[in-house]
Parts: C-alpha cells; structure tokens; sequence
C-alpha cells in the first residue's frame, strides 16, 4: 500500500514538472514573440517618422499624406492587439495620440500646408513624440524581457490550471 | 425609449476623411460634423453610434474638428455617453475623447 502511494506521488510530481518546464517553456516562446513584434513597431515608427518630417519638409504630397494616414492607422491596431494580449500596458494609447497630433493636426492640409525648415517648431514637436514613443516601446521591451514569475507562482497556477 | 443610429465614416462619408474645414476639401471635419454627427444628435432620444475602422485613416486636424467641434459650435449635453465610437483602435477611440474633452474645458474656460 505504501509502495503503491510512493509510486502515485512520485508520478504526480513527475506530470507536474513536466507540466510545469512545458509552461515555461511556453512563456519565453510568448516572451521572444513579443518582443519581436515590438521591435518590428520600433522599426515601422522610425519609417514613418521619416515620412511625416518628409512631409512637412516638402510641398504638399496627396499620396503621402494618405500613406501616413494608413500607417498611423496600422500602427493603432497592431499596438491594440499586443495590448490586448498584455504583451503592451496601456501607456502607448498617450503616445501614439501625441504622435499622430503632432503629424497630423498642423499643416496637414493642402490649403493650409507650407513648406517647414528642419528647424521648425512643428518638426521639433514631430521629433519629440516620436522618440517619446520609441523610449515608451524599449521600456515595454525590458519589462518583458526581465519580467518573472516566481516559480512558485507558476507551480500554483499550473496546479489551479487542472481545476 | 433611446434609438440607435448608426454612421460609419469610411462607408457613408468618404474613405481618407481629411482637412478641418469645408473650404479645405469635399472630406472634411466640418462637413461630416454638420451633416452627419448635427442631424442625428439633435434628435435627444438617439444615440450615435459612429464606425471607425472602414476609413483609410484619419489626419487629427480632421477628427479635431469633427468631435471638438460639436462642443464648440453646438450645446450637446452628454456628448460622451451619446456618442458610441466603435473601432478596434483603442487610441483612436482615445485621441477622439481627448478632443471633446480639451474643446469642452476650453469652453469653460471662456
């Protein structure tokens, strides 16, 4: 009778380290996805940064002012969907709005678009949110990047998880 | 008993909304403030329900004027809770409200 419990738990503690290294395991694939993701948006920001100042720094383009638009666009809903996935805290909402202000709220229309210096103050404030974005998006990279559960956490989880 | 309308701006308005005002284009935020956001909030027992995503994008200047502007240029109470904005965009949805937000505390201000 003994032996029979001996082998019984020695089998549970086996299904639940095997349980267990799966999840983690698991975890870090989620980990190593997010932050490729995010360093795709780091680069697709750095793109459209160049495009916006481009913009402002040239006579009106139609097609590129539609272009930013689509991005900005695009940008939203692949930064919902890592929030919505808690792989992003909600704090890039603040910053992509600063960001598309700042491109899209002055000069942005044909009839009201001239032609900016580097040195303007619109191409400052174009600057400043984009690389508030950027920081923002390194942060989040960190934060799951060193992220960690305790392991008793995790053992706790994975045995409420059977319930 | 409160009905809901329904406006999707890239459907029943125009696919790249652009520009503040009506002088700066066909598809601005002073016209589909006017003709569309205006007719149906007037109504006090409506809601307005206004779809997002089927647009290409929006320029701020457009969006700024379009909700901004109903505080400015109009007496809508409870604009928030009457206006339903639906978009898989959650900054989107943000950036909107922040601009009804700042436009109603200018307001105050005088």
């Amino acid at each position: 009778m003994l032996d029979l419990f001996k082998a019984f738990v020695a089998w549970c503690l086996i299904i639940l380290g095997w349980v267990v290294v799966n999840e983690l395991a698991e975890r870090r694939e989620i980990r190593k996805n997010a932050e490729s993701k995010i360093k795709d948006l780091r680069s697709c920001l750095s793109t459209l940064e160049d495009l916006v100042i481009s913009f402002h720094t040239s006579t009106f383009c139609y097609s590129s002012a539609r272009e930013i638009a689509r991005r900005m666009k695009t940008l939203g809903h692949e930064c919902s969907h890592l929030e919505r996935r808690f792989l992003l805290t909600d704090e890039w909402q603040t910053r992509i709005v600063a960001v598309k202000a700042s491109s899209t709220l002055e000069n942005f229309e044909a009839a009201t678009h001239e032609c900016q210096k580097h040195d303007s103050l619109i191409i400052a404030k174009i600057e400043a949110s984009f690389q508030g974005f950027q920081v923002l998006l390194l942060k989040e990279v960190e934060r799951i990047t060193f992220e960690r559960e305790p392991f008793l956490k995790t053992i706790v989880r994975v045995i409420r998880g059977f319930y | 008993m409160t009905t809901v309308s329904t406006v999707n701006i890239g459907k029943d308005f125009n696919r790249f909304p652009s520009g503040r005002y009506k002088a700066q284009g066909p598809a601005s935020g002073e016209q589909f403030r006017e003709e569309f956001l205006v007719p149906m909030l007037k109504r006090e027992d409506q809601l307005v329900e206004v779809q997002l995503d089927d647009a290409i994008g929006y320029g701020s200047s457009f969006l700024e004027e379009a909700f901004g502007g109903l505080v400015r240029h109009h007496s809508f109470g409870d604009l928030e809770n009457r206006i339903v904005l639906i978009s898989d965009d959650l900054s989107l949805v943000a950036e909107i409200k922040s601009y009804i937000g700042e436009a109603k505390k200018k307001k105050r201000k005088g």
